[in-house]
């Protein structure tokens, strides 16, 4: 889902990074499986202490942060599809219109 | 017995989080947080065993059980067991546990009495949920990449057989009265019905996306799985295996249990770090109460009432007391996130690609979202 809406928003200037947290225990390497798994081939950030999703207050996942280009965040949470499709969308409004971003991939390469 | 008195004293209020977010009004009274347990990496499920007053909470990235004194609310243990640990049954009368092993592929058989592993099964990959069939001696099991429920003799400990279920099998729940099992297929959005007399499958349901866990209560007649990426339960009712309705809850729910009097059920939503609250006499959501970061899976204590629930942001148990009186005549408008129009606080964290540390000033002047997630 998330690695079909960030190709489709990078075409428009959206940039989707993802940051990975509480893994517990082999942080980058369990990251770099779970993406490999799903196809993941954006920007990936390792907060692994998860400092930083704390300072945000940002108390599960999938969580998502709308920033705009002014740096101001504009909303937070949205962790249905139909949900960040929306926010994504108000962000950037083109999305909206792309009738593409409605089709999510969520079969991971390694149940094939 | 009851637990002592409260070590932890009740949060304040947390601001709710997201457009989807916490109902507003008096949370602080609708829970009371009675301790807040340290246990294992990434706590997953987690059983009670009511008749030696403990729980047993799978730890997924420390590879174990962690053991919890239900009267002193304490972890006073831990039982090694297969990679990756999901969930945990309970077989009172063969004195054993059965835990399934995610990235182990197996089934770890644990005495109670001794608190060893006996024995590891092998089973398809992927298994994620456990139940018990006591009538049967059988075990059953969710098994996501073979897309099947496997089936465990209780007794000899052998693998029986798979029966076919759909893309991504994982919770699991058993109609012991109507003898049929409920398996919730997280990648076809879907939930195979089972008869156990056949063992085959008899009806597949249309819920919401990636469900998750799986309960039934009785008293409703239903069954009730929640949809991680829906943020709803799915109501299936067990007389006509049918999906009656969709029941909105918070964000990312994937754990479910009812209540010990079978009046609620709860759902724990990984997305906020909340437990909703639905009644079982009108399926709304009552309230949300805060537990800790990313839970998942949680037991009732029917002893106490109160709920554990596994957190597996945090790494730890929250003991919660329910105080939620009853429906409210609505629900209050969504509180925003306090960063909303705010400046996001920068960040420098490093690539998982280059390990280079990327700022947030590279996205200066450019739209963004930042995606937070765990492979769990």
């Amino acid at each position: 889902m998330i690695e079909s809406l960030r190709r489709r928003a990078s075409r428009f200037g959206l940039d989707i990074i993802l940051v990975d947290l509480w893994e517990g225990t082999g942080a980058a390497q369990e990251a770099a499986d779970y993406c490999l798994r799903w196809s993941l081939e954006g920007v990936v950030v390792l907060d692994e202490t998860a400092e930083y999703a704390r300072a945000l207050g940002i108390r599960g996942v999938p969580t998502n942060v709308f920033v705009d280009e002014s740096g101001i965040v504009q909303s937070v949470g949205a962790s249905t599809f139909e949900a960040l499709l929306a926010e994504a969308s108000r962000l950037e409004p083109r999305l909206a219109d792309d009738a593409d971003v409605a089709g999510a991939e969520r079969k991971p390469s390694d149940f094939e | 017995m009851k637990p002592p008195p409260p070590e932890t004293p009740t949060p304040e209020p947390e601001i709710a989080e997201g457009a989807a977010c916490l109902i507003p009004g008096d949370r602080g009274s609708d829970y009371r947080l009675v301790a807040e347990i340290p246990v294992g990496l990434g706590p997953e499920g987690a059983v009670i065993d009511e008749e030696r007053r403990r729980a047993y909470v799978t730890c997924s990235r420390s590879h174990e059980l962690t053991v919890i004194d239900l009267d002193t609310l304490t972890a006073i243990g831990s039982i090694g067991v297969g990679r990756e640990p999901t969930d945990v049954t309970l077989d009172a009368t063969r004195g054993r546990m059965f835990v399934c092993d995610l990235r182990g592929s197996t089934v770890s058989v644990i005495d109670l009495t001794t608190g060893e592993v006996v024995q590891t099964v092998g089973v398809p990959g992927y298994p994620s949920s456990v139940a018990l069939d006591p009538a049967r001696g059988l075990v059953y099991c969710g098994c996501a990449a073979g897309s099947s429920v496997a089936v465990i003799d209780s007794d000899t400990l052998e693998l029986l057989e798979n029966i076919p279920a759909g893309f991504g099998a994982g919770g699991i729940i058993l109609d012991g009265e109507r003898q049929r099992l409920y398996c919730a297929n997280f990648l076809a959005d879907t939930v195979t019905v089972i008869d156990t007399r056949e063992r085959k499958p008899i009806i597949t349901l249309e819920v919401g996306h990636a469900p998750c866990a799986m309960m039934i209560n009785y008293r409703t007649r239903s069954a009730y799985v929640v949809n991680s990426a829906s943020d709803s339960i799915s109501r299936i009712d067990l007389d006509d295996p049918l999906v009656v309705e969709e029941i909105a809850v918070g964000r990312g729910p994937v754990g479910v249990n009812v209540s010990a009097d079978e009046r609620r059920i709860y759902a724990g939503n990984r997305a906020e770090g909340t437990v909703s609250v639905v009644g079982a006499s009108d399926h709304r959501e009552w309230s949300r109460i805060p537990v800790g970061e990313a839970p998942a899976g949680f037991a009732v204590d029917a002893a106490t009432g109160y709920l554990l629930v596994s957190n597996a942001g945090s790494n730890t148990v929250s003991v919660v007391e329910d105080l939620v009186s009853g429906p409210r005549a609505e629900l209050a408008p969504a509180v925003p996130h306090p960063l909303v129009g705010k400046p996001l606080p920068p960040f420098a964290l490093p690539d998982l690609r280059t390990e280079s540390l990327r700022h947030s000033r590279e996205w200066a002047e450019r739209k963004y979202i930042l995606h937070f997630f765990a492979s769990w």
